[in-house]
């Protein structure tokens, strides 16, 4: 039996399904990219740092904080830059309000919609006005942070390799505190939406790495090191020599694995490694849930990712409180431009993110490196996929489409990221 | 008036543009009441309407096969084609492949088996298909796209105005970034962009591509020579417009 899907609807970027099963064993089941390769990391090499940001953000227009933030995070470090604290608190809200904003679209309109038999996020918001108000007022919000720092929410203008082209007003605290505030009761209702669904029953063991802030009662932070479920800790140099990428003809994706082995990445590892760190809210509304560790259904990542909104907002309203006593003035770093290496590792939406450069002394690039978190989530994807094909086999094709959707749309796969 | 039936395609990009149609809000379900919207497949996934289409809106640039054959059965099937974004208008950040020379190389440089990956040169959607309007911009402003898609929707032919980034930057009351002698493309940029770059203390790189007849040689001039030709062209290639002001140089 061949089981075929061409375009897959409701993902960033362009990827279709192939699975066949022979007499009742799968021998492939696999997510199959469509995407261009714009060759980014050789587009880099020769040009300034300063274009670095502005081409990487490019990657994605999903996650372009991420991308931009990433690499200037590993160009500091080449140059031996230390960023202020402000400067890092401003960034670190950057990518609170980027997993807000992209957490809620996933969940609400790409994930969520498939347990609704024939109905989009637009159908639902005319069936449920209020609840989806109130979801796009959660998702504004995580885009307003990102604006009101970085000028604009798509590909922002002002975060550069030792703090900023235009430090952000003082205003944006009690901006924060207000919005955040009035979102903050928002943010649990997703978790009911999602727990009335009927979230398939599947299990399959798998490793979960993510990043470890260095600060011990935090769950996410701008310096730490990766942990995993099997107890492995790696810094950047560590992660990339021991995270191997394969690439095969014909394919422009690459695929990322541990000991020869797929790891999830996704909000659900971040929950594994660092559950006890949420902040107070995401914390009891997790504990409310009765669910128990390890979970090991990928199925559940949406949820995950319901608690990581509202740990996010809660994060955003501690964030601007540490702001309240500065000044926002003097918050740029002074550098010398000089040869060097860095690289860097930050969490993205859907998981690690690794970015490296060589630069010359005169700041021209000479080697870019980037693993992005998608790389890494299809390979435990797929070997979920062939799992879950068996399962599934039973029900007539429709259905069976429907399912491996979900599956596939569990994850949140970024194509335009993994291919780049 | 039956509503005009309209397609949001992706070829390859980031799909910032989409995606700020999406963060259109409110704005979204006024075009929504509007337009007969098709294959939007950010936001509705489990439906999917053939053509023909009256307006067809596409982002990205051509770089599978795929990509290329898609775009000309879109064209074949709809009367209007609305490029969105620099990548499609203009070869977008994947062009500077091409300024770069050397594609064997460059695909090399990034995949260890380069078999059956298509690595064409990068181009704007123009050169493959007849484009009947552009939002520019990377990404694009999207209130100026509300306004375009809105005036197609009551049957008129929109257009943008031809003045320089620099008119919305002095009514924003910015501090020239030019006069601090740094090599903004203000001047010589097509604007309504509401000026987001240099009010953000970002110089204009022109993505939203020249003004009508405006070369390098013209912002060098304003400059008064501070900078070199080369060094602007290598600004120009990020968003894939050096060509565009080569060819305004030229005249």
């Amino acid at each position: 039996m061949k089981i075929q899907i061409d375009h897959i609807a409701k993902i960033e970027g362009h990827a279709g399904f192939v699975g066949h099963i022979v007499k009742g064993n799968v021998t492939k089941a696999q997510v199959e990219v469509e995407e261009g390769a714009r060759l980014i990391e050789s587009l880099l090499v020769g040009r300034s740092y300063e274009d670095v940001p502005v081409i990487t953000s490019r990657i994605c227009g999903l996650c372009p904080v991420i991308h931009g933030i990433t690499s200037i995070k590993a160009l500091e470090k080449a140059f031996n830059i230390t960023p202020t604290k402000e400067t890092v608190i401003l960034r670190e809200l950057m990518l609170a309000g980027q997993i807000i904003q992209s957490q809620v679209l996933h969940i609400f309109f790409l994930n969520a919609t498939d347990y609704f038999k024939n109905r989009d996020g637009l159908d639902i918001a005319k069936e449920k006005p209020e609840f989806v108000t109130k979801v796009l007022q959660l998702r504004d919000f995580g885009n307003n942070v990102i604006k009101i720092i970085g000028g604009r929410s798509v590909h922002p203008l002002t975060p550069k390799v030792g703090g900023w082209h235009k430090i952000p007003s003082k205003d944006i605290v009690n901006q924060i505190e207000n919005e955040g505030r009035k979102v903050l009761p928002y943010s649990k209702l997703l978790v009911n939406f999602i727990l009335s669904l009927d979230i398939p029953d599947f299990q399959r063991k798998t490793e979960y790495i993510a990043h470890k802030p260095k600060e011990k009662n935090k769950y996410s932070s701008y310096y730490g090191k990766m942990n995993s479920s099997k107890g492995w800790i790696a810094n950047e140099e560590k992660f990339r020599n021991e995270i191997k990428e394969q690439q095969f003809e014909g394919t422009v994706m690459k695929l990322a694995r541990r000991n020869g082995k797929s790891y999830a990445t996704d909000a659900l590892a971040r929950l594994h490694i660092n559950r006890d760190n949420l902040n107070p809210i995401a914390k009891k509304v997790l504990k409310s849930t009765g669910l128990k560790f390890p979970l090991y259904n990928p199925f559940y990542n949406m949820l995950a990712q319901t608690i990581e909104v509202i740990h996010y907002v809660e994060e955003c309203l501690n964030l601007s409180s540490e702001l309240a006593n500065s000044s926002l003035k003097n918050i740029n770093t002074n550098f010398e431009i000089k040869k060097g290496f860095g690289s860097a590792l930050l969490e993205a939406p859907r998981g690690t993110l690794y970015h490296s450069y060589d630069i010359d002394n005169k700041g021209i690039i000479t080697q870019a490196d980037i693993m992005t978190p998608t790389a890494q989530l299809l390979v435990n994807l797929n070997d979920d996929l062939k799992e879950y094909l068996p399962l599934i086999k039973k029900y007539n094709k429709k259905r069976r489409e429907l399912e491996i959707l979900k599956l596939i749309h569990s994850y949140d796969p970024c194509i335009s990221c993994s291919t780049h | 008036m039956p509503k005009p039936k309209t397609a949001i395609i992706s070829l390859t990009c980031c799909e910032g543009c989409q995606l700020s149609i999406l963060d259109l809000g409110e704005k979204l379900l006024d075009i929504a009441d509007k337009l007969d919207l098709r294959h939007f497949r950010l936001a509705s996934g489990t439906k999917s309407f053939p053509g023909p289409y009256d307006i067809a809106i596409v982002e990205g640039c051509p770089i599978t096969k795929d990509n290329f054959k898609r775009l000309k059965e879109i064209r074949k099937q709809s009367k209007v084609l609305i490029a969105l974004g620099a990548c499609a208008h203009l070869g977008g950040v994947a062009e500077i492949k091409n300024y770069k020379g050397n594609k064997e190389e460059q695909i090399k440089y990034v995949y260890k088996n380069i078999e059956g990956i298509n690595n064409p040169n990068i181009t704007p959607i123009s050169d493959v298909v007849k484009v009947d309007a552009y939002v520019p911009g990377c990404p694009i402003n999207n209130e100026e796209f509300y306004r375009i898609v809105m005036e197609y929707a009551k049957g008129k032919t929109p257009y943008i105005a031809q003045r320089p980034v620099c008119y919305e930057c002095q009514l924003r009351e910015n501090k020239c970034l030019l006069q601090e002698g740094k090599p903004c493309f203000g001047p010589v940029t097509l604007g309504g962009c509401d000026a987001v770059c240099p009010s953000n203390g970002f110089i204009c790189e022109a993505c939203r591509g020249p003004l009508e007849g405006m070369g390098i040689e013209k912002l060098q001039e304003i400059m008064k020579g501070k900078m070199n030709k080369k060094d602007l062209m290598k600004i120009a290639e990020i968003y894939g417009v050096k060509k565009e002001f080569e060819k305004s140089d030229k005249k």
